[in-house]
């Protein structure tokens, strides 16, 4: 078991001269370092990454990445890096599997040198890795075998296990690298390689080898030495099926490589596939779109036509004609309103005359009822008049007509004029709409042009292929792993045969012995590595559903039903999820990034449990961006099943598992970055004041619920939740 | 209310000047023989009958303070009993021939001579609506007309409103 007791960190970026001493409680083993986003987290978990693995655990390889203070100034030349971890091996460790625990303390530092007039204007020299030894009574002393003691207790391929962070984790399982999205054979190969180093299924399977080859040597020997021609035969036939199972176990692994080549071709293209079709989506939102375009522009040319048609109308209103012949019509109405104000038009008297014929009375009194000489002349007045009376009254309706359409031209209400202006500034706005929609039109097309729906075609048509291909390829692949196993059960066979038929024959005891125990030895081997292979991975999965149920089932119980580790390929691991009904889910684009981090945890403290490995494991904002119940799930079984968990944490994170920290943290810190007391920081004026006036982060021994002159923050007063501690 | 006279009981020839016969075409939608033409728009063919653009030659003739024309020659277009002569512009030319003719004439109620005077305004009148028409361009003819005749009636009858 590794456990850290405390680093001390100079002169690392934002670090000056910080110290944390580890918890190393069994029943509190939990150190919690408390700080903001831009305090220093990260940097602390990069100063022990570095200290442990040197230059390739910083970011941008060839020394490029600056590790000396950030207000490092060349002018005050050199200045030396140094970090120490001191830590303790016991028993249960692999690196010194024997004895009580050992102290140890592992030093890394390097000086930074000024290189004016260089870009950057400074080098790093004198890297130097110092082990020291603490024996009881004897004090420290150096060791050798430093950098391949750290290899043996966390190996660098397990580094992102043991020293995470919330992106790290999340990208585990399908994240990017390099700024490219991971391949699914990169995911298989990054799980494989974990599973194997931390199973040791690689060493068992190499001791099976070197125990098969021991054997056969011996066997080889002592069957040539018999001269029998059976056996000779017999050893013959097992080399060449040997050979044939080597030739067959390439061909496998070449198979299985070409399977996993097209799987990641079939992979691209169907996130290719899937980019064309996000295009395709804006085809068919644009091809909407289109639609309606061409819709409006169909109403809008009908309303324009409409407008058009209203307008040519009006070339046939009589309110035209109207205003036009005014003036006729005024001259004619001013000609007849004085002979109709004279009763002239019509013939006023006429009528009159007749009713009074009818009644046999005249106006002046005289009877006419009877036929007579006042009757005659009255009907003779009649009948002269006639003629007259059509005209008059004729020409009295030309007066009235002439009265209306005079009237008609002036009213303004009806006004020809306006009413034409209204109708053609409507046809002026009916064709900005129309010249609106017509640039619509054109970008609409513009667009619809640059969308490639060939591509989509030729995607499907290129995945249908990769799928034939695929399927074809994994039944070769099978079928050689099948062969591969009858051929492995027939050398067993053989093996078996030979070795009686030696045994009976050969006269050198001691060989016999030593062949005996070889063959035994690859039993072994080979059934120890077929439990872990089967067994434990059998183990790891359930294990790790357990732990991710634990972390994130209330949120995941309805997406993910199931999450475990499979046999992809023959000694080729992956980690999987399923939905409820069995169907698998892709990992890194289909589950959320919460929930892959959780995913990944499981697989990193379910792996450790199986492989017995005890290192601390030191998380940056592990809770970040979770829910409450996900963030109180991932919390417990990190702290719970983790040997030695270090926990980076900012306010928010702390927020719901405060209780837990509490019965689990046995040592507390608050990391407060002194930029943030400045007002030209974008946190301006969130740390309430400096207390060292350099740029660097400052480590004061506050808990969770504590504040002090180093870490206070603004309103921290005002939290109930917090209490002031004397620094 | 209309005018006791009918223009239709019996068929009186509508003519206009035959030299400007086939000018006039181009800005008619209907064919004589009532075939609607679908390729003309009312922006660019503004009258839908032959009757419509002769109404407007009486009117614009009359407007302009054209003497009727009776020296040139014509052509018949169509006759007042095969098309859907409107009674408003039968009562119209009434009042153009009392105004013409004088109230006393008889030939104000004899529509025959009226439909002539009509004629003889509209021989008047086709030219300088022509000549609007035909140099309408860059714009519509049916835009520049509707400006023109606004002007116009604004000319002959002010603005009611007091604007120009």
């Amino acid at each position: 078991m590794l456990s850290f007791r405390r680093v001390k960190i100079q002169n690392f970026v934002g670090l000056a001269d910080i110290e944390v001493k580890f918890s190393t409680e069994v029943a509190k083993p939990l150190t919690v370092i408390r700080a903001e986003n831009g305090s220093g987290k990260t940097t602390f978990l990069r100063a022990l990454a570095w200290c442990l693995y040197g230059e390739p655990a910083v970011p941008y390889p060839g020394a490029t990445w600056p590790l000396q203070t950030i207000d490092w100034d060349p002018d005050q030349g050199e200045q030396q890096v140094q970090v120490s971890i001191e830590f303790t091996t016991d028993a249960s460790g692999k690196a010194d599997g024997k004895g009580a625990p050992v102290r140890y303390e592992l030093t890394r530092s390097v000086m930074v040198v000024p290189r004016p007039g260089t870009d950057p204007n400074w080098a790093r020299r004198d890297e130097r890795v110092r082990l020291m030894r603490h024996t009881p009574g004897a004090g420290w002393d150096e060791q050798p075998g430093a950098i391949r003691m750290i290899e043996e207790l966390i190996p660098w391929e397990l580094r992102e296990f043991f020293f995470t962070d919330a992106d790290k984790a999340e990208d585990f399982l399908g994240g990017r690298e390099g700024g490219e999205q991971l391949t699914h054979s990169q995911l298989v190969e990054r799980t494989t390689g974990a599973v194997r180093a931390l199973l040791s299924l690689d060493i068992l399977r190499d001791a099976a080898a070197r125990a098969e080859k021991r054997a056969d040597a011996y066997r080889k020997r002592l069957s040539k030495s018999t001269g029998d021609r059976e056996i000779a035969e017999l050893q013959a036939n097992v080399e060449k099926k040997k050979s044939d199972r080597d030739q067959l176990r390439g061909t496998t692994k070449e198979l299985n490589e070409q399977l996993s080549n097209l799987r990641d071709s079939l992979e691209a293209a169907n996130a290719s596939l899937e980019t064309a079709l996000r295009g395709s989506g804006a085809y068919e939102e644009l091809a909407h779109q289109m639609e309606s375009n061409r819709v409006g522009i169909q109403k809008a040319t009908e309303a324009r036509k409409a407008l058009a048609a209203r307008a040519s109308d009006a070339l046939g209103e009589p309110l035209l004609f109207a205003g036009l012949v005014h003036k006729s019509v005024c001259r004619v109405h001013d000609v007849l309103e004085p002979l109709e104000q004279q009763g002239l038009i019509p013939l006023r008297h006429l009528p009159f005359v007749r009713d009074r014929l009818e009644h046999g009375a005249c106006i002046c009194g005289t009877d006419i009822s009877t036929p007579g000489k006042a009757r005659d002349a009255v009907e003779r007045l009649i009948t002269d008049s006639e003629e007259r009376e059509k005209k008059a009254n004729f020409l009295g309706d030309v007066f009235n007509e002439s009265r209306y359409f005079r009237g008609l031209a002036t009213e303004p209400a009806t006004f020809w004029p306006d009413r034409v202006r209204q109708v053609i500034d409507d046809l002026g706005m009916a064709d900005e709409e129309l010249s609106g929609l017509e640039r619509q039109k054109e970008e609409l097309q513009k667009r619809l042009s640059g969308i490639k729906l060939d591509l989509v075609e030729e995607l499907k048509r290129q995945i249908g292929d990769l799928e034939s291909e695929v399927e074809r390829k994994e039944l070769k692949a099978r079928k050689s792993e099948a062969d591969l196993d009858d051929l492995e059960d027939e050398i067993e066979s053989l093996s078996k045969t030979l070795s009686a038929l030696t045994r009976k024959h050969a006269l050198d005891k001691d060989a016999l012995k030593a062949m005996a125990a070889a063959e035994d030895a690859t039993a072994l081997m080979r059934r120890t590595y077929r439990r872990v292979a089967t067994d434990q991975i059998a183990a790891l999965s359930d294990r790790m559903n357990s732990l991710f149920r634990d972390m994130i089932a209330a949120a995941s119980d309805e997406v993910i039903h199931r999450v475990g580790i499979k046999e992809s390929a023959p000694e080729e691991y992956e980690i999987f999820a399923e939905k409820r009904n069995g169907d698998p889910l892709h990992v890194a684009t289909m589950v959320n990034g919460a929930s892959r981090r959780a995913l990944a945890m499981a697989f990193i403290v379910a792996l450790a449990e199986q492989s017995g490995t005890r290192a601390p494991t030191v998380c940056d904002s592990l809770l970040n961006n979770t829910s409450s119940s996900v963030r109180e799930g991932t919390f417990s079984v990190t702290v719970n099943n983790s040997s030695q968990p270090v926990l980076l944490m900012t306010r928010d994170e702390i927020h719901g598992v405060e209780q837990l920290i509490r019965e689990r943290a046995g040592e507390m810190y608050t990391l407060t970055a002194q930029w943030q007391a400045d007002p030209a920081d974008g946190r301006a004026g969130e740390v309430v004041r400096r207390t060292v006036d350099r740029p660097v982060a400052v480590l004061c021994t506050c808990a969770i619920d504590e504040y002090c002159t180093i870490c206070e923050r603004r309103h921290d007063r005002e939290d109930g939740s917090l209490r002031r501690r004397s620094a | 209310m209309t005018l006791p006279i009918s223009f239709t009981a019996k068929a009186h020839s509508l003519r206009l000047p035959a030299h400007l016969h086939e000018r006039v075409h181009p800005y008619v939608r209907t064919h004589q023989k009532g075939e609607q033409r679908q390729t003309k728009s009312a922006e660019t063919a503004p009258f839908a009958r032959q009757i419509d653009f002769w109404a407007l030659s009486v009117a614009y003739a009359v407007s302009k303070g054209l003497e009727p024309d009776a020296s040139m020659a014509t052509a018949k277009f169509v006759d007042t009993r095969a098309v859907d002569f409107p009674a408003w512009l039968g009562d119209l030319l009434c009042i153009l021939a009392v105004d013409a003719f004088g109230h006393e004439d008889d030939r104000v109620q004899n529509p025959g001579d009226i439909i002539d005077l009509a004629n003889q305004y509209a021989a008047a009148g086709t030219e300088p609506l022509l000549g609007i028409l035909d140099k309408s361009f860059p714009g519509l003819p049916l835009h520049v007309l509707l400006d023109k005749l606004s002007e116009q009636v604004v000319e002959t009858c002010g603005s009611p409103t007091g604007d120009t």
